[in-house]
């Protein structure tokens, strides 16, 4: 009878001490409920592909604060695409961490900072790449060819570099620089969901809409723009689930067109704006 | 006998703890069910999307002549390394050309929609002084184009058709208003893909 006992108890112990051996630090009940689960395991493993492990430096806890960038979104707003995962989430929380260069652009071109980041992300996943390119501070961007002088300067305008060609001074110039250009491609401050998904599109170029050229579902779509990638990529389901890259390079079609699995600008809006 | 009664309690013994142990299971798994939060995806809605506005634009045909070609910035002087780089602004075309897109200021911006006679419609987005990127050129939009088509694809000639109909009306405007477009620099997009084949489509 004892010996049975002890058996029992040390089976236990064992097990109690396996998990912990192996196990990160849990509460006291998923400890007890995992060891049950050891036990009796009746469950098989996940096979879902765990996505690459990345540190976020802010935490993906963190919602930003809501501010009048509601005024963007379609009302009644549906959940994100499910093909958004939780590590694109947390690839989206990283531009958190350049608020104070989106703010002080926010303040000379008077579009919300959020919007900027957005941008950035598309651009240069908000590292340290330039908001009108990707490329590296400093160095030449093409699209910015005899746009820059010596005898011009100020915040947002290029700058001439060694060479002869034009360039950024720094990161919060570039992102005051795309500010106005988002403005320029509607002429004035967007002000809704339609103005914010047009101005996104034209950004980008308007090569990649997706009703006609691609196997896109959504179609026709609603309103200039609403089938464009760069805009509203997982912008929410089942609409905007499945969304394709039709140019792989400038004047070079993808054959067949591919699927673009980044989320769109207005798709990084509603993770930074927490909708 | 008393062996019997010993094997007894020990059946008894083993049966209690299994069955304790399963319920503690079962009480277990339920606590932890209640505990979690509700993951339930709400349903898809029908968004309430803007909808197109159905207006009548207003209609343009082909251009009947040669169309008057801007002055291109590639042909603009440059400072020299010693001065700094970038545009000679102090220079004579610079500074002809900045006369120039002056005049035009006081009517931007210029935000028209356009049904071209090519079945395509072309948005034109002249923005205003505070918007346009710099002092010497005047930046002018055509949307609707498909600027990147390859040139063997067969909407090419359509795209560069349709963009010559839709930059004649700008030149139009512009002539409206005193402005001769050929002494003008025109900046037609942002990208560097753009600005050429607009260009090459108005040679």
């Amino acid at each position: 009878m004892k010996k049975i006992f002890l058996i029992i108890i040390s089976l236990v112990l064992f097990f109690s001490l396996a998990h912990r051996s192996y196990a990160a630090p849990t509460p006291p009940l998923d400890l007890l409920s995992d060891l049950l689960k050891i036990l009796f395991s009746f469950q098989s493993a996940p096979d879902l592909p765990t996505p690459p492990a990345i540190t976020p430096i802010i935490s993906p806890d963190t919602t930003p604060p809501l501010s009048d960038i509601n005024q963007y979104f379609p009302k009644p707003l549906n959940p994100l695409s499910p093909n958004l995962t939780a590590y694109d989430r947390n690839d989206v929380l990283t531009c958190l961490n350049k608020k104070t260069v989106y703010e002080l652009a926010s303040g000379y071109t008077g579009m919300p900072w959020q919007i900027l980041a957005a941008i950035h992300y598309l651009e240069a996943s908000c590292g340290e790449g330039s908001l009108v390119s990707g490329r590296a501070i400093g160095t030449c961007e093409p699209d910015l060819a005899n746009e820059c002088s010596t005898g011009r300067s100020g915040p947002g305008i290029p700058i001439p570099l060694p060479g002869g060609c034009c360039g950024m001074a720094s990161l919060s110039d570039s992102a005051i620089y795309a500010g106005k250009h988002l403005q320029g491609k509607i002429g004035k401050n967007p002000v809704n969901f339609q103005d914010l998904v047009i101005a996104f599109d034209r950004y980008n170029g308007l090569g990649n809409q997706n009703c006609g050229v691609t196997p896109y579902k959504s179609c026709p779509r609603y309103f200039e723009s609403e089938d464009h990638i760069y805009p509203l990529n997982w912008f929410d389901t089942p609409r905007h689930n499945t969304m394709y890259l039709v140019y792989c390079a400038d004047h070079v079609k993808c054959n067949p067109p591919k699927i673009f699995a980044r989320p769109g600008a207005l798709t990084v809006l509603r993770i930074l704006s927490g909708n | 006998m008393e062996e019997q009664l010993e094997r007894k309690k020990m059946i008894i013994f083993i049966s209690i703890s299994f069955v304790i142990l399963f319920g503690l299971v079962i009480i277990l798994k339920s606590l932890q069910k209640s505990s979690q939060p509700q993951t339930q995806l709400p349903t898809p809605t029908i968004i309430n999307y803007p909808s197109p506005t159905r207006v009548e634009l207003p209609r343009t045909s082909p251009p009947k002549k040669d169309l008057p070609v801007p002055q291109s910035i590639n042909n603009a002087p440059t400072y020299p390394p010693d001065k700094g780089q970038g545009i000679d602004i102090e220079s004579e075309f610079i500074q002809s050309a900045t006369n120039e897109v002056q005049k035009l200021y006081p009517y931007l911006p210029y935000l028209v929609d356009y049904q071209l006679s090519t079945g395509l419609t072309a948005s034109i987005v002249i923005p205003a002084q505070d918007l346009q990127e710099n002092p010497w050129s005047l930046t002018v939009q055509i949307f609707g184009i498909d600027y990147q088509v390859p040139a063997d694809s067969q909407d090419y000639q359509l795209m560069k058709d349709s963009f010559r109909e839709a930059a004649n009306v700008v030149f139009e405007w512009m002539n409206s208003y005193g402005v001769d477009p050929q002494k003008l620099i025109v900046r037609w997009g942002d990208k560097a893909l753009i600005k050429e084949r607009a260009e090459e489509w108005l040679q």
